[in-house]
């Protein structure tokens, strides 16, 4: 199926699954024609999963997704009695804690769980949600801390729904036939949680960026024709106020628009009641020419592949010409109705994520600052000058524990300087900081335009008198400040520091982005590369020294606990 | 609603929920894919649709597209 045709039956399929309320009998119409891939999510239960699952198939269709779930008995002892030779792709823990009410409090209950939920992890290095139903806050409260100390484990929070539907959440008078006391509502809603939020943000990269038409999406009306005087209704208020929210937390926002660049300008520039301001468009592409090369233009501007993007318009047609050109794109409809394109992009799979992280918040500014950075690299008439006037810290931190979600992060995020492609999971780096041959770095840089936070992460094995830096990836926030090599050559130094070894090997495959650390590679060690390998470079590390860089380095290591 | 409209909503609900198209002959003993799960779902589909809200009682005497029909449209008349 060709992808114009795909996102125009999306662009169709919006205003049922984006409803307030969706209904379950117009979700099970929605029959996907377009390719989707196996998950299979596997659900330990102590009461009725059936009837979420059942209502889940159209949000993974538009996730492009398929799902089959394997399911184990009704047990409240969570004994894990499973197959391991049957796979999946997630474990979902599926809980109504009613059922364990007089026989725990609420501490000693969240301390059991959290002990079982070790002991899934033991048997799977798969993700695990757990959503736990009740309303004892304390208990919620005190699980969401226990459990998130397992590594790729996340608690998922039912309370947002049941405040929602209130007295509907629960239908007591269905529970003796459905298994659940949750309502059909509370299903469905949770349905929706599952496939748009909580298996994505487990099981794909996060989108980067969102790409914005302006008329007809951020506000009614036409700019060429109604000038100043577009209409800012209450919904596309909040349609605004949520795109600002997501660019805190993280994710650039780009403006495509076929208008008039100065008048696009000053309509930001005069409209003050707009949540959305000129400057927190991260990229713009404002001309007569195509939306695709807009896009592609946004693309270049954040260094991010297209696949990374999620484009909004109200046009569908525009839609469908944009995948044409460029079909890795993700696309939505902005439907005259804002608050169900808020609702769109709350719910969209690769937006929403588990949790905040400190990185996030630094992403735009640090972006922002890479145009001075640029200035000031043409100025600068040789490299140490420039080096010297942004006045850069940097610092590696070896086994940062309280890091894992950033270490994850970089692992399963960054295409374009990533030696080894390994997308590592929370688990497996989990398994990395613990293990005595093992060693982790963090890289994070500072200058005096921006804190670039955490960018960089290289996972080193020790193989008798040798270690094997089995991933390198460097975010593209932080590449082009001629920094690459010091970076590298300070983490390998500070790892070499636990893990004595006299070579030092590079492990490094092709994909499909990573020419730039390939590139960085081949020129260190003054080698072709082949389509993957090993590469010894000890010999070019240790000629890079911190004296010939005015930089301040610092390095830390936590490698107190374990070993 | 008069009952040919009855019969063609509760048609496209119960064809919709077992996966295969269904006529008002239907009844769940002769029916292997109206398990209890379809049963729930059939009863929740159908309050949703039809604006009605069923009794624990009532719950499981739906046990065909005909009692169905003839609850809905008592409801309906009245």
């Amino acid at each position: 199926m060709h992808p114009a045709e795909i996102a125009l039956i999306r662009a169709q399929w919006e205003t049922v699954l984006f409803a307030e309320r969706p209904a379950r009998l117009e979700l099970l119409k929605l029959q996907a024609p377009w390719p989707v891939t196996p998950v299979t999510i596997r659900v330990h239960r102590n009461h009725s999963f059936e009837h979420v699952a059942a209502a889940s198939g159209a949000w993974f269709a538009w996730w492009g997704r398929a799902t089959g779930f394997l399911y184990s008995d009704y047990d409240d002892s969570l004994s894990f009695a499973f197959d391991n030779a049957q796979s999946a792709q997630l474990e979902l823990i599926w809980l109504d804690l009613k059922r364990y009410q007089g026989r725990f409090e609420s501490a000693d209950l969240a301390d059991w769980i959290s002990g079982r939920v070790t002991t899934l992890r033991a048997r799977v290095s798969t993700p695990i949600v757990l959503a736990a139903v009740g309303d004892d806050e304390t208990l919620h409260e005190r699980l969401s801390i226990t459990v998130r100390g397992v590594p790729g484990t996340h608690v998922a929070d039912l309370r947002p729904l049941a405040a929602k539907l209130g007295a509907q959440f629960f239908d007591e008078r269905t529970a003796r036939f459905s298994g659940t006391r949750l309502s059909d509502a509370a299903c469905v809603l949770a349905a929706r949680e599952l496939a748009c939020r909580w298996a994505p943000a487990m099981l794909m990269p996060r989108i980067k960026a969102v790409a914005l038409d302006l008329d007809h999406t951020l506000y009614e009306g036409v700019l060429g024709e109604d000038g100043e005087r577009v209409r800012l209704t209450p919904a596309h208020e909040g349609l605004q106020q949520f795109l600002v929210s997501l660019r805190d937390r993280g994710i650039f926002l780009a403006l495509v628009s076929r208008n008039e660049a100065e008048d696009v300008r000053q309509l930001f520039a005069r409209r003050s009641d707009f949540p959305l301001k000129w400057e927190h468009f991260s990229a713009t592409a404002v001309s007569w020419g195509s939306k695709a090369d807009g896009i592609r233009q946004v693309a270049r501007t954040l260094r991010i592949g297209e696949d990374a993007i999620l484009f909004l318009d109200d046009n569908p047609g525009e839609l469908a010409g944009v995948v044409a050109e460029l079909p890795t794109l993700a696309t939505a409809h902005a439907l005259p109705d804002a608050a169900m394109t808020r609702r769109l992009l709350e719910y969209h799979p690769g937006l929403w994520a588990w949790e905040r992280g400190a990185a996030d918040s630094l992403r735009a500014t640090d972006l922002a600052a890479e145009t001075e950075r640029a200035r000031l690299a043409t100025q600068a008439t040789d490299p140490q000058e420039y080096l010297r006037c942004l006045q850069v810290t940097m610092l590696v931190e070896v086994n940062p524990r309280q890091q894992l979600a950033r270490l994850h992060e970089l692992s399963q995020k960054t295409n374009q300087f990533n030696l080894n492609l390994q997308r590592f999971s929370e688990v497996t780096l989990a398994q990395a900081l613990a293990a005595p041959d093992h060693r982790i770095a963090l890289i994070s840089l500072r200058d005096r335009l921006s804190d670039s936070g955490p960018i960089g992460l290289l996972v080193a094995r020790r193989e008798q008198d040798t270690v094997a830096i089995l991933e390198l990836a460097i975010s593209c926030r932080a590449l082009g400040r001629r920094l690459e090599d010091l970076m590298v050559a300070e983490a390998v130094r500070a790892v070499l520091a636990g893990l004595p070894a006299s070579r030092i090997e590079f492990l490094h495959r092709t994909g499909p982005r990573n020419k730039p650390a390939r590139e960085w590679l081949a020129r260190l060690t003054g080698r072709m590369l082949p389509a993957e390998g090993r590469a010894a470079a000890q010999e070019a590390l240790l000629k890079i020294s911190a004296r010939d860089y005015p930089v301040t380095v610092k390095i830390t290591s936590h490698e107190s606990n374990g070993h | 609603m008069n009952r040919t409209d009855i019969d063609r909503e509760l048609t496209e609900i119960c064809g919709a929920i077992l996966g295969h198209p269904v006529d008002n002959t239907l009844t769940r003993a002769g029916e292997d894919t109206w398990d209890s799960l379809k049963h729930i779902q059939i009863i929740f589909a159908v309050e949703e649709k039809f604006g009605v809200r069923f009794t624990e009682e009532e719950i499981p005497q739906m046990d065909s597209f005909a009692r169905f029909a003839d609850y809905l449209e008592q409801r309906h008349a009245t």
